[in-house]
């Protein structure tokens, strides 16, 4: 129900159903009116459509995440797909399969309530700790050793490993970094293979040049050159020889002298890089890589890498322009001369190594706030990971009244530039491992703006239920803003990862037992209420009415915010709630929640009208280019193994008779007519012919050129000097080209 | 991704470096000597067309040629030039190319050169299919000799070898290419049908992998009329067209009515088309973009030296005797960097 | 050998079974024997031979292996001519040939041995271990052919020792056919004492690629074999090892050929399959990728040649390897490189000849073709290698000389050093050996491709890439710009020019070291591989005082000066060599209608000096005692 893919699991664990069972009967069956929550701030009530959540450990959701190590591929991976992706390989009508489900399911609940104990523990370790208390549990001999084996196959079978990561606060940077530090040592490692290609190349002209620099010809190096004793030659002689031949230039070593730097700045870029790819694969990744803590740091760094880069990309230029032999002094003498950032260009500026840079919506120093709004307005490819914990109700419950919160900056991070904008909550986020991916490579300023939780939660609503709620309330809309997928709104935003994206609000079932013990069952929108009732400083903002209060005039919020003002003033808007006790009450919300909800919902409102249709919400593809239409034929379709046979098309149109002209499309450059007489005739940029100068010669010519034309494209028309002799014989000839 | 682009961005920056583009005059180089009429010309203009085209670099560009007429283009070429001997051009281009895989190689052969002297190499070559492209200018006669029979020669022929006629019938050079393994591009021309000649040159260029032109190209001196059937009779030639293909500009279309659409991706359709006994298929009948290139299976790889005297260290371990008897430790591996690149 | 020769104690041969142990036999001091193992090929009596050499090369001796080799691939068994195995000379001096007759024989059957026996190979009375399974042969016909062959060898006073090799392998090995040749390996490390350890080495290196249960199989045999030979054979021989401290490779001259040319960067190889130059290219097959190089097998020598062609002009120097048929076939391209005058290798492994000849025999008859070959004056450097150490140089001298002068450079070789094993120091590999990258630097406009340098005809070459040195490279006569000439005295010009590249080159090589004294009676003169034969025997002749030399060239053209003078200091020149020359005691020959072998006809030639030439073809390594006894016949005037 609340985070996607989490309802079709729930069924196959065999854990409970969501749908609300009856409420235990107090003998006559009557509803006991309770308080919403008890002293201590621990809810003794949660919205019904929560109930199921009770207990995380028995449910299988996307936590705990796996961050993979090495490899290719997926950078994250919830455990419970690697353990599904594992069973979907198997042979389903195998007969131990079944077995095999439910031992997995078994080790699984262990490992996350392990994993909850040592955060940072490796799935391996983990795994093993969970195998050897199932064993404990298992009473006969055979049968330990068969699960022990099974499970350690099963663990090889998964093969790869990483640290895993449960559903806490920090979970978003954990993954964010993961994802991170593997990037950046792929593209650190392979920028390495390309300074080394042109390292070898620019080495390569050095030793050409030093190969014809006349030290090459001194007696010695002809000796070393020559597997000397036994080339029975006299090097002193050879040397004199190659000299009076003068084929060594005085200039060699110009070219090798002006590489020798760039050659070292390359070299040193090229060990750097090998170096940071390294201590990237390294667990959590070396100091030297790790994400700046505030912005103005990460800016200052920013600068000195620029000058840095500025200085390589010089060093680049210029031995790209020597290998091209396109260097020339006047005017790249200078490139390589320091840190001028002029000489980079916008686009070259944004493919610059990107920094990542973690912030904490509630712990901002004051000048974040601008210098963040500057990066993203910027091209420079800072990533900002930003951890948001308020949520819509927030500030009513510090007595602010109900005004925004930083969650919104994602929204405005659109309009600003091109950053590539990703705003979700940590539950669904390594169902967007790809997005934020996308956005570390990004050229160009990216934020992530991820809810984390509340800074003070509520005991005993763990941090997943809390993000997962604020998702699928619309408090905090999951989408992606993506820049590189085209230049329209719809095509570069989509409400990724947001359930029911088409709708106002998620709808869910709910049944129940009526007093009578019949079924009622009803559909119930998931509103931002659902989500504010976990927050025991609003809890006076509801109100619950007995089943005996109940009256037609109650409705559930999405339907009472649907109403128009009018009608809605003399209804009641309630929410679901259960209690400890899983008795079903109705509470009514007060008017601020309401204020509240509506505005979510406009808000949600424009949002969707920014995205794409629905259907092409998750994981849009890229535009595809329309496909050009074939050409229409006017053959037939030919049966492929009979010599086919030709059809005809339509008659050509006829040019002018009088006007002589050339059909110069079909010219072969034959240069019979050009050698007939050059002033009549000439070849175009084309190298094809076309009349120069009609006037230039006589029409004699004019038709000897036509016959001698061997593709007759040649039309002498009408002669222009009526006293030419012979004309007419010559007309005749003339016939048979101007058709 | 970071340096890689920069790197890519440098590349517009090639363009601020050459002042202006290279235009035809640039691939331009000594006056032809072909004759008056002689069908060479179009091909030469088609070709030197295609570079200002591509703006393919002179210094990047190779014509290796055997003997005869044909083979003189590369000298009326402004490029670098192979002008080598009869019948071994192919080989001498296989060889150039192996070496280095940066240049285009183009390859002006002609119907003695590459179906008689050459032919061994002519199957081979389609075997290697080694990127480049081959012209063949097929005039069905001997003429820098002076008109002696070819293979492609009608039959019937009067030469200087054959007075009484030429005794067998004419070898069917897209055929038999056709039929050759890794046979990756045929394309059939004319020289005086210089616009699709064009196109298909430069469909063949932007092939990868060996590209055979079977180009029909008139010998005004000493076979002036052979072609006139098709010249004087336009309906007898037969243009294949399709996207895959060429597709003919209407000066041409109206001058050759007849088009079959033929995918050259269908080799018993190309079969057909090129044992037609009436009319003349004129296109692209054979293209195969999956087949290997040899110098992507093997060829020299850039070493450093120092690398390399690893490697042969490690050799001369194999044979190596200590004077205490002892053989040399078992050699170790050799490390060698990834970096594939050309070896000059 | 003679000079080495020893007398035998006079043993009693083994009654085998009577009471065990022999009295303990005293090994017996020699400098130099030569052993042969012969089998129907397949037996492994190469592979046992190979292994005995190596041991005595790590034992410090100087080895010279030959490789006996049947015509055929698959000839009858126990046939004469199907002779396969090896012959190993080993000795306690340097060791450049494979010197006379075979001191001890170990045959596999009877026919085989006879088949060296009229090849001339055996040294008269020499010892020869013969598996004697055949004696009680099921067949009787062959039972027959063994004993008579037995008692034909003992009559002709060989001392002939039955073994029956197979029934003593049965106790060690259930296939004693295949794994004997490892007994023997085990008897001759006794007969020779060599050192068993390192006879066990020897085996595992030998079959380092196989399972270690086959190395353990082979090892036992070699054991058993060794223990076998001490406990009853009374042969023991002792070569004491030559000094010496530096590091050695122990490799055929193909191997040295492949080596060399990896060391001399060249990195493109193309080649077609040809006897006996192939087996180079195919070791350069196995390994030279892991050096950056490649070996193309093109379609034909012709293709091999032009590829070779196509991919110098396009860069580095490359190489193209062959023998006698498929060279005469390179002719009319290695002319097209001397015209365009682009840099080219070709190595040129020598086989009998005309035609298909002898393909896997030794003979020296391509020299005229190698330096005259093809039409017109293609002016070309031609070296020869005279020792294994040299085919592993001479390419990259080669190399160094074409890319230098932008010509073709033609390595001569041959069967005899393709073939034959040997030890020499191992070579210290040099950066500076290896081939600079091609410049790609853009030429001024005003350079000319073929700007040649009036005096020397050196021009510096232009190869694409390089922006600014378009132009068309073409075999016709060519002006500086290599523009197609059509006026008389461009042509001659551009004849001058390439053919003064030689002279000029000529004048920077060394005259060649005499071997003995600067003059005497007579000079003997030599190239390829007959040196070690030659000098053997003018050593031997000028220890008992005959005032005889030897002079032996590497570069055959250009010739090094002074060699006009060196001739001329002796009473009589005369050339050994193994390509035909007439014979004077032939009735119609004269010295007015003789043809000389072809270094006696350059020789004369180029110094106007009477040099007489004798030769052998039959195909076989020349033998030093052969070239003495000539020598003799030479100085006693007949």
């Amino acid at each position: 129900m609340v985070a996607q893919g989490v309802t079709a699991r729930a069924g196959r664990t065999g854990a409970r159903d969501e749908s609300l069972p009856a409420p235990r009967r107090d003998g006559r069956g009557k509803a006991v009116p309770v308080p919403v929550a008890a002293g201590d701030g621990q809810p003794v009530m949660i919205p019904a459509l929560l109930r199921s959540y009770g207990d995380l450990g028995a449910i299988r959701h996307d936590f705990p995440v796996v961050l993979l190590q090495g490899g290719p591929g997926a950078t994250v991976a919830p455990l419970a797909d690697l353990l599904d992706g594992l069973l979907h390989q198997l042979d389903p009508s195998a007969s131990d399969v079944e077995g095999l489900r439910r031992d997995l399911y078994r080790l699984e609940t262990r490992i996350k309530r392990l994993a909850d104990a040592q955060p940072g523990a490796l799935l391996s370790t983990l795994w093993s700790q969970a195998t050897a208390e199932l064993l404990e549990d298992t009473g006969s001999e055979e049968r330990r050793e068969a699960l022990g084996l099974e499970l350690e196959t099963a663990r090889q079978a998964i093969g790869r490993d990483g640290t895993v990561v449960p559903c806490r606060s920090d979970a978003a940077r954990l993954l964010v970094e993961h994802a991170w530090h593997r990037l950046r040592s792929e593209q650190a490692t392979r920028d390495a293979e390309v300074l080394d290609d042109l390292i070898s190349r620019v080495s390569d002209v050095i030793d050409a040049e030093r190969a014809r620099a006349p030290e090459s010809a001194s007696p010695a190096a002809l000796r070393a050159s020559m597997g000397d004793a036994h080339s029975g030659i006299d090097f002193e002689a050879l040397s004199e020889l190659l000299h009076t031949a003068g084929r060594h230039e005085r200039t060699a070593g110009a070219r090798a002298r002006r590489l020798r730097e760039p050659l070292q700045a390359i070299e040193a870029e090229r060990d750097r890089l090998l170096g940071e790819a390294a201590s990237h694969m390294a667990p959590g990744g070396l100091p030297a890589v790790a994400a700046y803590e505030s912005c103005a740091a990460a800016l200052g760094a920013w600068r000195s890498e620029m000058e840095r880069q500025t200085l390589l990309l010089g060093a680049i230029r210029l031995a790209t322009l020597e290998l091209e032999n396109r260097f020339r002094a006047d005017r790249h003498a200078a490139l390589f001369l320091g840190p001028d950032a002029e000489q980079l260009t916008p686009e070259a500026r944004r493919a610059l190594p990107p920094l990542l840079v973690c912030l904490d919506a509630d712990r901002l120093a004051p000048g974040d706030w601008s210098a963040l709004l500057g990066i993203l307005a910027s091209d420079m490819p800072l990533k900002i990971l930003l951890a948001v914990h308020e949520t819509p109700g927030g500030p009513l419950a510090r007595r602010e009244g109900t005004a925004t919160w930083p969650g919104r900056l994602a929204e405005m991070a659109m309009l600003l530039g091109e950053a590539f904008v990703v705003q979700t909550a940590a539950s669904h986020l390594p169902r967007l491992a790809e997005s934020v991916t996308a956005a570390l490579r990004h050229e160009g300023p990216a934020l992530l703006s991820v809810f984390v939780g509340p800074s003070s939660p509520a005991a005993g609503i763990p941090t997943y239920v809390h993000c997962a709620a604020a998702v699928e309330s619309r408090a905090v809309p999951s989408f992606v803003y993506d820049p590189d997928r085209g230049p329209d709104w719809p095509d570069r935003f989509a409400l990724v990862g947001s359930p029911q994206a088409e709708l106002a609000w998620p709808r869910h079932r709910v049944a129940y037992e009526d007093p009578d013990g019949g079924r009622v069952e009803e559909e119930v929108a998931f509103t931002v209420v659902d989500l504010l009732v976990l927050d025991p400083r609003l809890r006076r903002h509801f109100g619950l009415v007995p089943r005996a209060g109940w009256h037609p005039r109650m409705l559930p919020v999405a339907e009472y915010l649907a109403l128009p003002a009018k009608a809605a003033a003399d209804s009641l808007a309630y929410v679901y709630l259960v209690d400890a006790a899983d008795r079903l009450h109705r509470a009514v919300i007060g008017r601020d929640l309401l204020a509240i909800a509506r505005s979510c919902a406009t808000h949600w409102a424009k949002l969707q009208g920014l995205a794409r249709p629905t259907t092409a919400l998750v994981g849009a593809a890229p535009p595809v280019a329309p496909e050009a239409p074939s050409e229409p034929t006017t053959a037939a379709p030919e049966p492929t193994t009979a010599a086919p046979e030709p059809t005809t098309a339509a008659p050509e149109p006829t040019p002018s008779p009088d006007a002589a002209w050339i059909d110069t499309a079909l010219c072969t450059t034959c240069d019979e007519c050009t050698a007939l007489n050059p002033r009549m005739f000439a070849y175009n940029e084309a190298k094809q012919a076309v009349i120069r100068d009609v006037r230039a010669g006589t029409y004699r010519e004019l038709v000897e050129a036509a016959e001698t034309c061997p593709v007759c494209i040649i039309h002498p028309g009408k002669p222009l000097d009526p006293n030419e002799p012979g004309l007419d014989e010559l007309i005749a000839r003339a016939a048979s080209f101007s058709r | 991704m970071t340096i890689l682009d920069s790197l890519s961005r440098l590349a517009p920056m090639r363009l601020d470096l050459d002042e202006t583009g290279y235009s035809i005059g640039d691939y331009e180089g000594a006056g032809t000597r072909w004759c008056h009429g002689c069908g060479n010309s179009a091909i030469l203009t088609a070709l030197q067309k295609l570079c200002a085209e591509e703006q393919l670099p002179p210094e990047k560009t190779v014509i290796v040629s055997g003997i005869g007429c044909a083979s003189r283009l590369p000298h009326y070429m402004g490029t670098y030039g192979f002008h080598g001997l009869h019948g071994r051009a192919l080989p001498t281009a296989e060889g150039v190319k192996v070496r280095r895989p940066d240049l285009h190689v183009f390859v002006s052969t002609g119907d003695g050169d590459c179906f008689s002297i050459g032919a061994a190499h002519w199957i081979h070559a389609i075997r290697y299919n080694m990127d480049m492209t081959v012209m063949v200018h097929d005039n069905r006669i001997y003429g820098l000799t002076k008109k002696q029979a070819s293979p492609t020669s009608p039959r019937g022929l009067v030469t200087s070898t054959t007075p009484r006629g030429v005794k067998l019938d004419p070898l069917n050079p897209v055929a038999a290419t056709l039929g050759m393994s890794n046979v990756s591009f045929v394309a059939q021309a004319a020289d005086w049908l210089p616009s699709i000649l064009y196109d298909i040159l430069h469909r063949a260029y932007l092939h990868r992998g060996l590209s055979f032109i079977h180009i029909l190209q008139r010998c005004p001196n000493y076979l002036d009329d052979d072609f006139d059937e098709y010249i004087r009779h336009p309906e007898r030639v037969v243009l294949l067209t399709h996207p895959q293909g060429i597709e003919p500009e209407d000066a041409v279309a109206r001058r050759f009515p007849n088009r079959i659409e033929h995918d050259p991706g269908d080799m018993a359709h190309a079969l057909a088309l090129a044992r037609m006994s009436d009319g003349l298929p004129v296109g692209i009948l054979y293209r195969n973009d999956a087949v290997p290139c040899y110098e992507d299976l093997l060829a020299p790889r850039r070493l450093p030296v120092a690398s390399r005297i690893a490697a042969l260290e490690h050799e001369l371990d194999r044979f190596t005797v200590r004077p205490d008897g002892s053989r040399s430790d078992p050699p170790g591996e050799v490390i060698t960097p990834p970096a594939r690149a050309l070896a000059g | 050998m003679a000079r080495s020769a020893v007398v035998h104690t006079a043993a009693a041969p083994v009654e085998r079974g009577a009471a065990g142990r022999l009295p303990k036999v005293r090994p017996l001091r020699v400098r130099d024997h030569i052993v042969e193992i012969v089998s129907d090929s397949g037996e492994g009596a190469q592979r046992c031979g190979q292994a005995f050499a190596s041991v005595a090369a790590r034992m410090g001796n100087d080895i010279w292996t030959v490789e006996i080799i049947p015509a055929e691939i698959e000839p009858p068994p126990r046939s004469i001519a199907g002779a396969s195995g090896n012959r190993i000379r080993i000795g306690s001096h340097e060791v450049s040939n494979g010197g006379n007759d075979a001191d001890l024989v170990v045959a596999f059957n009877e026919q085989v041995l006879l088949g060296r026996v009229r090849a001339g190979a055996l040294r008269p009375g020499c010892d020869i271990l013969l598996e004697s399974k055949w004696r009680a042969h099921r067949d009787p016909e062959v039972a027959a052919q063994y004993a008579a062959a037995y008692e034909q060898l003992v009559a002709e006073g060989y001392r002939v020792r039955e073994i029956p090799l197979e029934e003593l392998c049965l106790e060690h090995s259930s296939a004693p056919e295949r794994g004997k040749n490892m007994f023997v390996l085990g008897m001759l490390c006794a007969i020779y004492s060599q050192d068993l350890g390192i006879a066990r080495e020897q085996v595992a290196f030998t079959f380092r690629k196989k399972s270690d249960e086959v190395v353990r199989r082979n090892t036992e045999l070699l054991e058993a074999g060794y223990a076998w030979a001490r406990q009853n054979l009374d042969l023991r021989f002792e070569i004491p090892a030559a000094p010496r401290t530096e590091v050695q490779v122990a490799i055929n001259g193909n191997t040295a050929l492949a080596l060399g040319i990896m060391a001399s960067g060249m990195d493109v190889c193309a080649m077609y399959p040809i006897t006996p130059a192939t087996s180079a290219s195919h070791y350069l097959s196995e390994v030279f990728e892991n050096v950056g190089g490649i070996v193309h097998q093109a379609e034909d020598e012709i293709a091999a040649c032009a590829f070779a062609i196509g991919a110098s002009y396009a860069g580095k120097c490359a190489v193209t390897i062959t023998s006698g048929p498929g060279f005469s076939l390179k002719q009319e391209l290695i002319g097209f490189a001397a015209m365009a005058e682009i840099p080219l290798v070709v190595v040129d492994v020598q086989r009998g000849g005309p035609s298909t000849g002898q393909p896997t025999k030794v003979e020296q008859g391509d020299l005229l073709q190698a330096i005259f070959g093809g039409h017109g004056d293609a002016p070309r450097v031609v070296l020869a290698a005279s020792t294994i150490e040299d085919c592993f140089y001479l390419p990259i001298t080669a190399r160094r000389i074409a890319e230098t002068l932008n010509l073709p450079v033609i390595l001569l070789s041959d069967a005899n050093l393709a073939t034959a094993q040997t030890t020499f120091a191992r070579p210290e590999l040099r950066r500076e050996w290896f081939a600079a990258p091609p410049d790609q630097s853009a030429v001024d406009a005003a350079e000319l491709p073929y700007d040649w340098e009036r005096r020397t005809g050196l021009h510096r070459r232009l190869i694409p890439g390089q922006p600014g040195g378009m132009h068309t490279l073409t075999g016709l006569a060519h002006d500086r710009s290599s523009a197609v000439a059509y006026d008389p005295d461009v042509n001659e010009e551009g004849l001058r020019q390439r053919s003064l590249k030689l002279v000029a080159f000529q004048r920077t090589l060394l005259t060649p070291e005499v071997f003995g004294e600067p003059t005497g009676d007579l000079l003997v003169v030599g190239w390829g591989s007959t040196r070690g034969a030659i000098e053997e025997a003018v050593a031997a002749l000028r220890a008992e005082g005959h005032r005889v030399s030897a002079l032996h060239l590497t570069y055959l053209q250009p010739m090094a000066p002074g060699i006009g003078d060196i001739l001329r200091r002796f009473g009589q020149v005369m050339t050994v060599e193994m390509s035909w020359a007439d014979r004077l005691a032939d009735p119609l020959v004269t010295a007015e209608n003789r043809r000389y072998s072809n270094l006696a006809w350059l020789l004369r030639a180029r110094y106007l000096v009477d040099v007489d030439c004798w030769s052998e073809v039959k195909g076989q390594p020349l033998k030093p005692a052969t070239v003495e006894r000539v020598i003799r016949r030479k100085l006693a005037g007949r």
